[in-house]
């Protein structure tokens, strides 16, 4: 594992044909970059080929739209300081924060939140030296100060730290070099600046900002480039990420022990309560919430509760933030000894003697226990809470002035007053069980008297759904609402009515009230749920059927004309009294009813763009005199002067209604014209932006729910804290509190993975790796695998520079999120070991290697052998019946039967094999994914799995060297055959054309012998033959001295006709050139 | 590190609701006492094939029924869509095992094709007809209706049954948030009057008896006559109407009546029509045979607030509350109309996403 493998560099040719054509390329490049002019627009073809390119890149800008959550009062953006030791972090911190607030912290522990502007706030978080923490801090960090150390150099924290960053969504990151005065050379401080800038720009992106500190003054940096950076924090601009956009999360900046002083005395090591307070980011958070916090596990939140903002922002506009305003934040770093709660200020009188003594008086143990655990506010709080649950979170203003808390308090009374005259009874009840749900004190706050009826009517509705279940007829209904005079009047004692729908007359100052009434009958509070419960078990002998029973009951007596309102073409003003929609709707649908009528083509239009229509329409009609007055005194006159006007147009619709209808109808039409002049991309970034707007508004409404929302001050409890996580507790490491809607189940990822191009080695399958995906971290085992069209193949190890998949067993993850793997037990100088994307949860995946089962043949027929050795018995054998097999030599065959009971089988091949070859079956193998998941529990106490080779290291044990595995040099020896030889005896039976023929031609090597006559005719004939070709050579020598005297002659000839050309066309150039002077 | 608790709930009764949610949500669940009074304790054996049904739409699913078969455990695992094909035992109608489906099937791994056979219409559950007009057009108010199929391959009445449907239905990443609050008001009625192995006749008799009741309010009704005949018409007599109203906004209103034995035509047609009626006067944009799929599909939408309006909540509909919040921790925001006399719901979507789908 430590040798570093080494590869074969790559050579580049520089010589031969490739080498040749790459610098003639090289070539005609350089001139279209020295001369783009001359090579723009040379072919038709080649531009609309540009232009397409340009679009599709135009078109690769694009994100996908994401909607942009943050509320109007933003939480503090969080700026994480990352960076190698000793590089200057602290020290960076310190001289911001003193920039901002011109306080010098003595020491950083925890974030740190600042008023940094009239609009904006600062949390300063340092990251500590570890990946676990940096890991976290890739995950919550807007903004990232990456300090270098120009003295050293880049460190490797910093590649692992911006690896990390990119697989978690790329926040904003800004280079701050310092150590810049240890240079005494300008020089050489000169070029390392530019070297850094170089890298930075390569690492992070072309112009990505890079600050140089160029020195310590006073414990911090100077001033001036400190403010600069300072204003380059404050206009930052910061793109939402996908993952923070979509889950809930919290930067705990203090943490406190809630836990009862007396459990903790029986048994020290009892989970804990633990309360987390933080600023909420990303969406909302409820109570009862699933959340993950990494390095400590998934949890259920006890409760969420909304504090008051310690650090807000001035509520009032002033042209510069007041030196008052400019807070500090600081609770885990006791910022001159002030800690911030609900609705006081603590001041710390530094620590106690007794307790920095340790050696306590039993008085003095319990005092101070009761100190630490019985934080009076927090009960206040609760109650305080409570009492105006309902109401609008508090302005930021009530921070840090008791005498404004007060106020707030008594007006809460008052209004607890007004619903109610026993508001103290309801304080004692929450006094009493701090531990009851929210709905249940929801409801306690609401008047008692409507509390009580609610309670009345919810348990006829209990009582009636068990008397339906018990009487088993058909007459139950649950789906289908049935008995409808209901409907009519709304004043039927039907108790569904009563509860759920009815009685239209109550003034609209008892919505309130009745408000409550039906939530509280719908969701009730613990008990509630438990009668609901028993009863059901009650009712549970009856075969009458529950769930989805239909109903099929209804009154005779249906009252026609109230029915008529529910139908287009009925008329909306037959009154008779107030229970009808608001005016403004109706008129709406008046015009409706009427464009349909009217104008049948329309009615689409209409349903298409029904929303926005009705608004714009609403907002249209406030002015119409018709529709801002209500009764049916009004309408019936309207009825008259419609009557009047009937006849006006052919519609026979009055000229008001017309001209309401034509404008409508414009309407229609340019809207959808603006439609059309928006792209597909703007239209989706508008809706999208339409929901998270609508969302915001709807916040007061959904205030009973108890929702906290992104940007609040939250505290959230949390019951059962290992006690490591109070034990071990280090306020440098970052706690975060991660939601997990719906991704706390169990499956196998399948996942992209690609090991990092710095990780020396490649991965292997069945190392325990640890994956950091979404919140969590989590150590689990890997199988790679690619897949080649028809199945997946599993891989021993990660391919080298190339994708592949992986399986892990773990939570489910959306997929398309960026993962990061690194190993726990860092081994090399860089960490990262690989990065990639979820592709898929799955429950089930085949990943098959491959297995070949050898034999040999023990028995040789024609075409058939008997194998043995590859199967242990016949039902082996009896399972690979069919199957395709082939020997060394390439003789292909099929399994065809188990002959005895040893695995022996019967095969057939194509031809008849030798007893020398080996007969092979090729198959393969699904592999059991290994389901190992152990999230990384770094806030507690880290067990973790190790891989065989490290545990061999640690037991001294040396690798299994099997003699078989080795790889040997091939020997082949190579075969002689003996030539063939036909007996004499078959020889004679052969046909003629068959058999073998001698025939001795010995002409080469007979030497030929001349006579004198011979000889002589031999010379004469070499004679002519040599003058022949002399002849033939000085012809062809004459004939090519002609042919250049030729050529060059008409050159010549050619020249001066040329020349004459040339002469001619200038005079007559000339010439033209001077009549056209003249004209 | 806090395990996840399993949720415990007692009674045969919501029985379907409870395991659906069980494998949306993730969240194991236990039901105790099953029908455990009963002379004939456990599960019923619909009850059983809805288990089959969930255990074969979903993969890793873990289903332990006690030895009496008066408790159930699941521990749901993925859904996963592909093909499935059961016979219905003819105690239930197709309804009660595909509203089960149409919760499950859009966030599955694979395009769901589910051939179910069995009883197609009866009094109990819903219709194929009203599935098809009705639920699965509601699809479209939350962006799943893309590709979405119902087809009637063979009708089968009961008592035996003898019915076939094929129900495809696409996967998607996550449902659209829905606002959808102004229910309109009616502007045309369509059904499908059916009849199997009765006099052809009789289709029309119960769209004329229908028509009656429904002309006075508007003159847009159209009312197919479905006559099936030899091999589809299934293995019984029988014949129902199915009616859906539609609104100037897209909120569809649903009624159907089912023939029992000795009912004549006008009867069915006439009472069907009432109950459209009376269905009607509830208001709302979605019906009470649709409440459960609103609220569903507005409790998964993503982390924005939806809203819609809705007539008198059910008791059906309560109890479905109160299970989404005990398995999704969503609460609804519920504040009456007392204009229209309907219930306005709103809530925050859970930011629910198909985890199973693939990306490339």
């Amino acid at each position: 594992m430590d040798g570093k493998q080494t590869h074969k560099a790559h050579r580049v040719h520089k010589a031969g044909a490739s080498a040749k054509k790459k610098l003639v390329e090289k070539k005609r490049k350089n001139a279209e970059k020295n001369n783009p002019r001359a090579f723009t627009m040379q072919s038709a073809q080649k531009a609309d080929r540009m232009a397409r390119r340009k679009a599709e890149l135009n078109e690769k800008k694009y994100h996908l739209p994401m909607a942009d959550r943050t509320p109007t009062i933003p939480p503090p953006i969080i700026v994480a300081v990352v960076g190698p030791p000793q590089c200057g972090k602290t020290t960076l911190i310190k001289s911001l924060v003193r920039r901002y607030t011109k306080h010098m912290l003595s020491e950083i522990r925890g974030p740190v939140t600042i008023v940094s502007g009239k609009k904006q706030r600062i949390t300063f978080l340092e990251c500590p030296n570890d990946i676990n923490a940096m890991t976290d801090v890739a995950k919550v960090a807007d903004l990232v100060l990456l300090v270098l150390d120009a003295s050293y150099g880049f460190e490797m924290e910093t590649f692992e730290f911006l690896n990390l960053l990119q697989t978690h969504g790329m926040p904003k990151v800004m280079g701050v070099l310092t150590h810049l005065d240890d240079f005494k050379d300008n020089k050489r401080q000169k070029l390392v600046k530019k070297n850094f800038k170089h890298r930075f720009w390569t690492e992070v992106h072309d112009g990505a900002k890079l600050f140089f500190l160029s020195g310590v003054e006073n414990g911090r940096y100077l001033d001036r480039e400190i403010l600069n950076l300072s204003r380059f924090i404050s206009v930052v601009k910061l793109r939402p990420l996908t993952w923070r956009n979509s889950h809930p999360y919290m930067l705990a900046d203090r943490v406190q022990d809630l836990t009862d002083p007396e459990i903790l005395e029986t048994n020290p090591k009892a989970n804990r309560t633990v309360a987390l307070y933080g600023y909420l980011r990303g969406t909302h958070m409820k109570g009862k919430d699933r959340v993950h916090i990494p390095g400590a596990g998934d949890y259920q939140l006890d409760q969420t509760e909304l504090l008051t903002d310690p650090c807000p922002i001035p509520d009032k506009e002033r042209k510069r933030l007041d030196e008052r305003h400019k807070l500090i934040y600081a609770p885990m770093s006791e910022v001159n000894g002030v800690m911030y709660d609900k609705d006081a200020v603590y001041i710390d009188v530094r620590k106690t003697k007794h307790e920095e003594n340790a050696v306590e008086g039993e008085g003095e143990k319990m005092l101070s226990e009761l100190q630490k655990a019985t934080n009076p506010s927090d009960r206040l709080a609760m109650h305080q809470f409570n009492l105006f649950s309902g109401a609008k979170p508090l302005p930021a203003t009530a921070v840090r002035r008791p005498a404004v808390f007060d106020d707030v308090e008594l007006s809460a009374d008052e209004g607890s007053e007004v619903d109610s005259d026993e508001g103290s009874g309801s304080d004692d009840d929450d006094d009493d069980d701090d531990s009851d749900s929210e709905v249940d004190d929801d409801a306690a706050s609401s008047g008692p008297v409507d509390y009580r009826a609610q309670r009345i009517a919810a348990r006829e509705l209990e009582d009636r759904l068990n008397a339906d279940n018990d009487d088993d007829d058909d007459d139950d209904i649950l789906r289908r609402v049935y008995s409808d005079g209901g409907s009519d009047d709304g004043s039927e004692s039907d108790a569904s009515d009563a509860g759920l729908g009815g009685t239209g007359r109550l003034a609209p100052v008892h919505l309130g009230t009745k408000r409550v009434n039906l939530m509280d009958i719908v969701y009730g509070d613990g008990d509630a749920d438990k009668t609901g419960k028993s009863s059901k078990s009650r009712g549970s002998n009856d075969d009458a059927d529950d769930d989805n029973v239909k109903s099929f009951a209804f009154a005779d007596d249906i009252d026609y004309n109230q029915l008529r309102k529910f139908f287009i073409t009925g008329d909306n003003d037959n009154g008779e009294d107030g229970e009808e929609k608001s005016d403004d709707d109706d008129d709406d649908n008046d015009g409706e009813m009427g464009a349909e009528e009217a104008m049948g083509d329309f009615e689409d239009l209409e349903i298409a763009s029904d929303d926005g229509d009705d608004k714009d329409a609403e907002a249209g009609a406030e002015s119409d005199a018709e529709s801002a007055q209500s009764g049916s005194e009004d309408e019936g006159s309207d009825d008259d002067d419609d009557d009047e006007k009937e006849e006006s147009n052919r519609f026979g619709l009055s000229d008001e209604k017309m001209k309401k209808l034509k404008n409508k109808f414009d309407e229609i039409d340019n809207s959808d014209d603006d439609g059309e002049k928006k792209d597909f991309y703007q239209q989706q970034k508008e809706e999208l932006q339409g929901y998270v707007d609508s969302t915001r508004q709807a916040m007061d409404e959904l205030a009973e729910i108890n929702y906290r929302w992104s940007g609040e001050y939250v505290k959230i409890v949390i019951e059962d804290m290992p006690f490591e996580f109070m034990n071990g507790f280090d306020p440098s490491i970052p706690i975060v509190v991660g939601g997990i809607p719906n991704e706390e189940g169990l499956s196998l990822i399948n996942m992209r993975i690609k090991r990092h191009r710095w990780y020396p080695r490649i991965l292997k399958t069945g190392d325990p790796i640890v994956i950091s995906v979404g919140w969590r971290r989590f150590q689990t085992i890997p199988t790679y695998y690619m897949n080649d069209r028809i199945k997946n193949r599993m891989l021993k190890y990660s391919p080298e520079h190339m994708h592949c998949n992986a399986v892990v067993f773990g939570p489910y993850v959306q997929p398309g999120t960026g993962f990061c793997a690194y190993f726990l037990k860092r081994a090399h100088r860089f960490g990262i070991a690989g990065t990639g994307t979820v592709l898929e949860n799955t429950q089930t995946i085949d990943i098959v290697k491959k297995l070949k089962l050898t034999g040999y043949p023990e028995k040789i027929h024609k075409n058939t052998a008997y194998v043995g050795k590859m199967f242990n018995s016949s039902l082996e054998v009896a399972k690979f019946e069919g199957a395709s097999i082939k020997t060394v030599s390439g003789i292909r065959g099929q399994v065809k039967k188990a002959s005895g009971d040893n695995g022996v089988f019967r095969a057939t091949f194509e031809d008849k094999v030798k007893m020398s070859d080996i007969v092979f079956l090729r198959a393969f193998r699904t592999i059991p994914i290994k389901k190992f998941y152990n999230p990384i529990t770094s806030l507690l106490s880290v067990t973790y799995m190790r891989s065989i080779a490290d545990i061999r290291r640690e037991k001294n044990m040396a690798v299994p060297n099997k003699a078989d595995s080795h790889y040997k040099p091939i020997v082949r020896e190579t075969k002689r055959f003996n030539p063939l030889r036909i007996p004499k005896s078959l020889q004679a039976e052969l046909p003629f054309k068959s058999k073998v023929k001698i025939v001795k031609t010995n002409t080469k090597s007979r030497a030929v012998v001349m006579d004198k006559h011979d000889k002589k005719v031999a010379t004469l004939l070499g004679q002519i033959n040599l003058l022949h070709k002399d002849k033939t050579k000085k012809l062809r020598e004459k004939v090519q001295k002609q042919k250049a005297e030729y050529v060059r002659k008409r050159n010549e000839e050619e020249a001066e006709a040329d020349a004459r050309r040339k002469k001619r066309r200038k005079t007559f150039f000339r010439i033209e050139g001077q009549n056209q002077r003249k004209d | 590190m806090s395990k996840r608790d399993i949720l415990h709930f007692e009674g045969h009764r919501f029985l379907k609701q409870r395991l659906v949610l069980s494998i949306l949500s993730q969240r194991p669940v236990r039901i105790d006492k099953i029908r455990s009074d009963d002379t004939n304790p456990g599960l019923r054996d619909y009850e059983v094939a809805l288990l089959r049904l969930l255990d074969k739409a979903t993969n890793g699913s873990k289903f332990d029924i006690s030895h009496t078969g008066t408790s159930v455990v699941l521990r749901p695992g993925m859904i996963t869509g592909g093909r499935i094909d059961m016979d219905c035992p003819v105690t239930r109608a197709i309804g009660y095992y595909l509203e089960a489906l149409v919760a499950l099937a859009p966030f599955g791994k694979e395009q769901m094709t589910a051939v179910l056979r069995g009883i197609t219409m009866d009094n109990r559950d819903l219709s194929v007809d009203t599935l098809r007009t009705a639920t699965l057009v509601n699809y479209r108010h939350f962006g799943l209706d893309a590709g979405v199929e119902l087809k009637i391959t063979r009708r089968g009445a009961p008592p035996r049954g003898g019915g076939e449907v094929r129900f495809i239905c696409p996967v998607v990443r996550a449902v659209r948030p829905l606002a959808f609050t102004d229910a309109g008001r009616i502007r045309r009625i369509r059904g499908i009057s059916y009849a199997t192995r009765v006099s052809p006749q009789t289709a029309n008799r119960m769209v004329e008896a229908a028509r009656g009741e429904l002309n006075r309010f508007i003159p847009d009704i159209y009312i197919y006559t479905d006559v099936y005949k030899g091999a589809e018409s299934g293995l019984s007599p029988g014949f129902g109407l199915s009616l859906v109203a539609e609104s100037t906004t897209g909120a569809l209103v649903t009624a159907e009546l089912c023939a029992e034995p000795g009912d004549a035509p006008e009867d069915i047609g006439g009472r069907a029509a009432r109950l459209l009626l009376a269905e009607i006067a509830r208001g709302g944009c979605f019906d009470s045979a649709h409440q459960w799929m609103a609220l569903l599909l507005m409790a998964l939408a993503p982390e924005h607030v939806v809203r819609t309006r809705i007539g008198k909540l059910t008791p059906f509909s309560v109890q479905y509350l109160r299970d989404l919040r005990d398995f999704f921790n969503t609460t609804f925001k519920i504040a009456p109309d007392a204009e229209s006399n309907t219930v306005l719901m709103a809530c925050l979507g859970t930011g629910f996403t198909n985890v199973g789908k693939k990306t490339i």
